[in-house]
């Protein structure tokens, strides 16, 4: 296609062209008014489609409210912070869907800085929903839908529908203080007034690109001039784990200032002393020249982005000192919103949370094997050590580890010559740990014991989807702290306490549902030891991580699985 | 050749695709918003101290609205790539409510600024693009509005864009706030809201991208007291841009008479109804409407309003306070007779004032209406 055209194309061309044009204009009233009528026919299907899910959310007294979109066949659905703020005492509120119906709701996690909160709906057992979109590909100029519930007129929760282009995107709305801040938001100029809190902005496909919480107001008063802003979907993607889980979400700041600066970038005119960036090494003076990567066009564009990230996400700063480039990697500290009572977690929504992703692993690993949870694993490892600070390596060695239902987990070392070591056990429910050598019992090195107890856990609880109410909380969603520094993967992290001294915190990866990461710690030594899972592998019809990388203090080495024998 | 046939058929059928489909925007949008900068100068009270330009040549000719936001010591002016100017006032037109702008460096080193993209009016051809696009709108077509709403783009950010149809060509009966609007030419009434803060100066662009107007300033209807969306077209602003830039040495003000007397008058009875009063501005958030000063030989002189009356009510309304009362004032049709209630004292007067230039032969009446002192409460002890 890109080749030259020869030269004679054009003077071929031209006659055809013209015939071409001649035809199309002849038939142009029609297929115009075709291509409109069937942009209408589109709308419509994409509204019909989408409107079940919109969601006219009432605090109990049915006074005042604001829109919502549900988001998953359980009744999740997001809104804005300021819809359900006055709603946080007793949690609870009500939704009516455009079935005419209104349902019990409740409100789950929130994100005063983002102006985002979570609720759901129960009384039905599927709840229509819709999916979230990519905003970072909506553009200057596109189509978008805003459904919601306008001046709250709707009387049968049927949302009023309005259309308009994108007028703006990467917008920055300053916050009050530390809440309600509009960080890379969609500016549109479909009408958006009071009521549309908390509602939903549709691309044309029917997918939720932002949800809209604020408009600029004239002299006028209090409603629509053309200017109204969603939050983005992909900041809230962000933060929505932490949101199920009925967690309060924090924003991320870097603990720096910057000034307006005439140009591409921006300067850094100061940094807080020990915080986020004076630890990442940043200093005043810094010009900013890209930010995760993508280059700062203005101050503006600058606070958008970061405005996007949950704390301890780790961001790549590019920056430029005395004329040279330097690239710095920073973790961000948490931003304190203002809330005006305490936000507590409530447990039931939290289990709700830790259900769902540990029944999700169990569904990943088990994929469609049919048979029953294996009773007894057996496997080999072979442990490489990494160099330590004074360069010695310790050469490799092999274990064998076994695991029963019921029984404790087993390791012991096979030598070279093909003898074996001691047996190490490990017995989470009493949570005792021994060797034994020939009947003696004494205390195992914590680490080991640790790792082996994480391992343990793995395959007694995580396998299973759990019944019960279990010890686990979700206690963190987002870059998790104890991730690599470049790493900015979003974790939904478990705390899990085994026994009275050990607590396990598992990351699990919430686009794929994969355990990434567990940090083993003891409360006791306060040694703590980092395990990340990778290389999942079929083992018998399940989805197995087969390397395990472990890092403690004083040493590392990495553990490849192999030799696997399941039963049944 | 049947290939390169299928290409050309695709082209205009995709073409006219985008344009049902509502991605058609996308021309008149490429085309603006690189030609529009975000001005930044004098701001004081309701006035905004933000705006918009449009580039009309490649050296950084910008024309804006006229607004006090251009009489700052400094107007800064951020080009569509982040790049700031300092924009220099080469002209002002009153009656057109039009400034024409230079940008330059803003470190002052005369060197040439630019090149910028630039709409061409091509104001000096004979076919002149812009009286094409301008006569070329039909009601109903659509329009892409360009600008600096709220400020909300800052540095390189693109600025805001809002859409709508184009309404109709003609005149606005309106008003600034109590004043009225001098600008009396044609506009181009659109539907998209452009009645913003900052938005004043921005590009209206038709669906090819081709200029057509530029957004006029935030008034109000003298009817309904609404705020008008319009621009002013891209042949006016040309007529400006010649009479600005045709005798740099006449003093730009003078531009105002440039316009046809036919155009510039109005009917005199048009104008608001002005009684002659001046209230006092004494008070602390409700400022009661307390007459400081009576013009002799007003309309309210006649009607025998006196200094210290406090005006009650208009035409049978009341009013709380000079806000109230101001805006009642506003409301009026064109000789509209006025009654107002006055409290004197103790005592409650109904007057009736008379536009002398709509009915000169009515009389001036004045009626005791009754004693606020003697008579007293009923059913009350």
């Amino acid at each position: 296609m890109i080749s030259p055209q020869p030269p004679y194309f054009p003077l071929l061309c031209l006659p055809l062209c013209l015939v071409a044009i001649a035809a199309a204009a002849d038939g142009r009233m029609d297929s115009d008014l075709d291509l409109v009528l069937r942009a209408q026919e589109r709308r419509i299907e994409i509204i019909e489609r989408v409107s079940p899910s919109v969601v006219c959310i009432f605090d109990s007294n049915e006074q005042g409210g604001g829109s919502g979109v549900i988001i998953d066949p359980d009744g999740y659905g997001l809104t804005n912070y300021h819809v359900v703020a006055g709603m946080l005492r007793t949690r609870k509120g009500l939704g009516g869907l455009p079935d005419h119906q209104l349902y019990p709701l409740e409100v789950l996690g929130i994100d005063p800085t983002g102006d985002v909160a979570m609720f759901r709906l129960t009384g039905r057992e599927v709840f229509p929903y819709v999916e979230l979109g990519d905003s970072d590909q909506v553009r200057v100029g596109d189509i978008a839908y805003v459904l919601g519930n306008a001046f709250m007129l709707s009387e049968d929760y049927t949302p009023t529908v309005t259309v308009g282009l994108v007028s703006g995107v990467h917008r920055y709305q300053w916050g009050v203080g530390n809440n309600l801040v509009y960080s890379d938001c969609i500016q549109t100029d479909a009408a958006v007034n009071p009521g549309n809190s908390g509602g939903p902005l549709f691309n044309k496909r029917g997918e939720v690109i932002g949800i809209n919480g604020r408009i600029s107001i004239n002299t006028r008063g209090r409603y629509n001039v053309g200017l109204g802003y969603a939050i983005s979907s992909n900041q809230i993607k962000r933060f929505i784990p932490a949101l199920r889980a009925g967690l309060l979400a924090r924003h991320g700041t870097l603990q720096a200032k910057v000034e307006f600066y005439e140009g591409v970038g921006t300067v850094f005119t100061s940094v807080t002393p020990g915080q986020a960036a004076d630890k990442a090494g940043l200093i005043a003076g810094d010009k900013l020249l890209s930010f995760d990567g993508l280059s700062i066009v203005s101050r503006n564009h600058y606070a958008s982005l970061l405005g996007t990230y949950p704390a301890n996400w780790p961001v790549t700063l590019q920056l430029e000192r005395n004329g040279q480039r330097k690239e710095i990697v920073v973790r961000l500290d948490p931003i304190e919103p203002k809330l005006r009572h305490p936000f507590t977690v409530t447990r039931r929504i939290n289990q709700r949370e830790v259900q769902r992703v540990l029944g999700r692993f169990a569904e990943i690993v088990r994929g469609d094997r049919t048979s029953p949870h294996p009773t007894e694993w057996k496997w080999t490892v072979d442990r490489r050590y990494r160099p330590a600070s004074d360069g010695t390596v310790k050469p490799p060695q092999r274990f064998e580890v076994s695991q029963a239902a019921g029984q404790p987990a087993r390791m012991r070392r096979i030598y070279e010559d093909g003898s074996h070591g001691a047996i190490i056990e490990y017995d989470a429910r009493s949570a005792v740990r021994h060797t034994s050598r020939a009947g003696e019992s004494f205390v195992l090195a914590p680490d080991d014991a640790m790792i082996l107890g994480a391992l343990h856990l793995i395959q007694d609880k995580l396998l299973t989807p759990p019944e019960e109410e279990t010890l686990a909380d979700v206690v963190h969603a987002g870059s998790a702290g104890f991730q690599r520094a470049q790493e900015s993967r979003l974790l939904e992290v478990i705390a899990w306490p085994m026994g009275d001294e050990t607590i396990v915190r598992f990351g699990f990866d919430t686009e794929t549902g994969r355990l990434m990461r567990a940090v083993v710690r003891d409360r006791a030594s306060g040694t703590e030891a980092t395990l990340i899972f990778g290389d999942y592998r079929d083992i018998g019809g399940l989805l197995f991580p087969c390397t395990l990388e472990v890092e403690a203090s004083g040493y590392a080495y990495q553990d490849t699985l192999g030799n696997w024998e399941l039963s049944p | 050749m049947k290939s390169a046939l299928a290409i050309v058929l695709a082209m205009i059928v995709t073409g006219w695709c985008q344009r049902a489909s509502g991605g058609g925007f996308d021309r008149a949008i490429e085309s603006a918003l690189p030609r529009v900068v975000k001005l930044y100068g004098l701001g004081v009270g309701l006035e905004a101290g933000y705006g918009t330009g449009v580039i009309l040549s490649e050296e950084g000719l910008v024309v804006t609205v006229f607004s006090l936001l251009i009489d700052a010591r400094r107007v800064r002016a951020v080009a569509p790539d982040g790049r700031t100017y300092e924009a220099r006032v080469l002209a002002r037109d009153y009656a057109r409510q039009l400034a024409l702008l230079q940008l330059q460096s803003p470190t002052q080193d005369a060197q040439p600024v630019g090149p910028f993209s630039f709409f061409d009016l091509a104001c000096d051809s004979d076919e002149r693009e812009h009286r094409e696009s301008t006569a070329s709108l039909r009601p109903g077509d659509w329009v892409v509005a360009v600008g600096n709403a709220f400020k909300v783009a800052d540095g390189a950010e693109p600025a805001s864009i809002a859409h709508g149809v184009f309404s109709t060509r003609t005149r606005l009966d309106a008003r600034r706030r109590i004043k009225d609007f001098p600008y009396t030419g044609d506009v181009l009434v659109i539907d998209a809201i452009t009645s913003n803060p900052g938005a004043p100066g921005g590009a209206l662009v038709d669906l090819e991208g081709r200029l057509v107007g530029m957004i006029g300033r935030q008034v109000t209807s003298n009817l309904t007291h609404t705020h008008f969306n319009y621009a002013i077209p891209s042949d006016v602003l040309c007529d400006f841009l010649q009479d600005a830039t045709s005798d740099s040495t006449s003093d730009p003000m003078q531009t105002a008479g440039l316009i046809p007397r036919g155009r510039m008058g109005r009917d005199e009875s048009e104008k608001s109804f002005d009684p002659g009063i001046r209230l006092s501005k004494a008070g602390y958030r409700t400022i009661l409407p307390f007459v400081e000063r009576v013009r002799r030989n007003s309309p309210a002189a006649r009607a025998g309003v006196r200094k210290d009356d406090l005006i009650l009510a208009v035409n049978g309304k009341n009013v709380a306070d000079v806000k109230e009362y101001e805006s009642r004032l506003r409301a009026l049709l064109p000789g509209e007779p006025v009654t107002l209630v006055i409290r004197r004292g103790r005592t409650i007067l109904t007057t009736e004032l008379v536009d002398p230039e709509t009915s000169k032969d009515q009389d001036v009446k004045t009626s005791k209406d009754r004693d606020v002192g003697t008579s007293k409460p009923e059913g009350k002890p």
